[in-house]
């Protein structure tokens, strides 16, 4: 498979200055477990988008996610990771839960984006790292992204699509309509594989009935503000 | 911070929603210049051979209705499975026909024909049941920017499916008007009658960790192509569900067509 006549022999190339669309999952070591594609994704933001010094923003779904049991690999666990992953590569990370509320609280009191959202230029950042569940959307429209970045900035939004019942789950439009009501645009769409490629190499068959194929990677939508965004694809602005 | 996956239905280890169909490595930029990104509408015989081992079986019939270059009918004959391509320009109905003769000569196994129009209530013959529409479809006209031909398109494929069938669509990566293009088949699909199930991904090269182009670019340039996206959709027998609704994009003009 394939057995047609071959399209072409040539070598792809990436383009210098250019990000490949696919991130592939880092192979497993004992510095770095199999389950760390999102710690790899998150460095590789940060190095790519970012200088020594600079701050970068972790912002965390607001809910319950807290560490559980002692036990590595959760959700919090990975965040953590992610955070020191940012600061070992000397960026200043800083680590903040949305609001739950939809709107963002007028006053400086309690946990949320408050201060941000009123405070002074040095407060923003050139990356904004999220990730959001495809199922619980809602808090991301209340987030004013746009003031958490620099003019220049990058909001990165670590999700997925599923597939539930029968039925696509993709956020992408509801992300993007958030991030458009700040002015932020979509500039890439990536795709970060959660295994090692060569566990995708086992020969499919068909796909019995009732049956989805098994998930094995995130999506990470880069938004810029409208003004950088180039509208012509693959054209460096 | 991405939770239990609540997909559901039974999954297996050999479906996996990354297709390891790319066949080249990839490094960073040479002097001699890159090779045109996969930016077209096409299918490669990766790909379409990917597709239909996994959304198909011997003996089914598989329809493409936008045939070029002939990599889907190929494909399908050489696995068994009968095809039928449709190329209403002459010089792809040309193309795919040599594809498909050569296929047959080399000993393809299924049956095909290739079709310069969709058959009509003037045509000898319907198609007959077909249980896998394969496609590809490339960026939108910019003289259609609302995508009312893509709807057009991707209504038309419901008549040729049969009932329980899979269309396959497998999407250029591109971005513009605020979405990228595999989301805008998927929300045109919804307003069709069509119900999106699942996306995946079908790589165009083999990424390599050491160099995907870690430099920091100088500008700001969208990411290099090396994977097409690919959504699988089924006939939609319950046009007026919706599991959530949806917030139109910003950017994306306004669809005359209600969303189903």
């Amino acid at each position: 498979m394939p057995v047609s006549d071959p399209d072409r022999d040539s070598r792809a190339v990436v383009p210098a200055g250019r990000l490949a669309t696919v991130w592939p999952c880092p192979p497993g070591s004992p510095a770095r477990p199999p389950a760390g594609w999102l710690q790899a994704a998150v460095e590789r933001l940060v190095t790519t988008h970012t200088r020594p010094g600079d701050p970068v923003l972790l912002l965390i779904q607001p809910g319950p996610d807290a560490p559980a049991g002692g036990r590595r690999g959760t959700p919090a666990d990975r965040r953590a990771d992610a955070g020191w992953a940012v600061a070992r590569l000397g960026r200043r990370v800083q680590v903040r839960t949305a609001p739950a509320v939809r709107a963002v609280p007028p006053s400086g009191s309690g946990p949320g984006l408050d201060s941000a959202d009123e405070g002074p230029d040095n407060d923003r950042s050139p990356l904004v790292v999220t990730v959001v569940d495809p199922t619980r959307t809602g808090w991301v429209r209340g987030v004013p992204w746009a003031r958490l970045l620099t003019p220049d900035g990058l909001l990165a939004v670590i999700t997925r699509s599923d597939s539930v019942d029968g039925w696509l789950i993709d956020p992408t439009a509801e992300l993007t309509a958030a991030a458009g009501r700040h002015g932020l645009a979509l500039l890439d769409r990536f795709v970060v594989v959660e295994v090692p490629l060569n566990e995708l190499d086992q020969p499919p068959g068909p796909l019995p009935r009732a049956s989805v194929a098994r998930r094995v990677h995130s999506d990470l939508l880069l938004f810029a503000a409208h003004t950088a965004v180039s509208p012509m694809s693959g054209v460096p602005r | 911070m991405t939770g239990a996956a609540p997909q559901t239905g039974r999954r297996d280890g050999r479906w996996v929603t990354v297709w390891p169909t790319g066949r080249h490595s990839i490094a960073t930029g040479q002097a001699s210049g890159p090779p045109p990104p996969p930016e077209g509408a096409a299918v490669s015989p990766a790909v379409a051979a990917h597709a239909i081992t996994v959304y198909s079986r011997p003996g089914d019939t598989i329809c493409d209705p936008d045939c070029e270059p002939g990599a889907v009918v190929t494909e399908a004959v050489h696995a068994r499975r009968h095809a039928v391509g449709i190329a209403t320009d002459p010089g792809r109905w040309e193309a795919a026909r040599a594809a498909l003769t050569r296929a047959k000569a080399r000993g393809a196994r299924g049956d095909g024909m290739i079709l310069d129009r969709l058959p009509d209530r003037e045509s000898w013959a319907g198609l007959g049941p077909v249980d896998l529409v394969l496609t590809a479809i490339g960026p939108p006209d910019p003289a259609d920017p609302a995508g009312n031909r893509l709807r057009e398109r991707l209504a038309i494929y419901r008549d040729l499916l049969r009932p329980g069938g899979h269309l396959v669509v497998i999407a250029a990566y591109h971005i513009a008007g605020g979405m990228d293009l595999a989301s805008q088949v998927a929300a045109a699909g919804r307003d069709t009658g069509w119900r999106p199930v699942q996306r995946a991904v079908a790589l165009t090269a083999v990424p390599n960790t050491r160099d995907l182009g870690i430099d920091r670019p100088t500008s700001r340039a969208r990411a290099y192509p090396v994977h097409q996206d690919i959504i699988v959709f089924r006939p939609d027998g319950r046009r007026a569900h919706d599991p959530r609704p949806l917030d139109p994009p910003p950017a994306r003009a306004t669809s005359p067509h209600p969303a189903a």
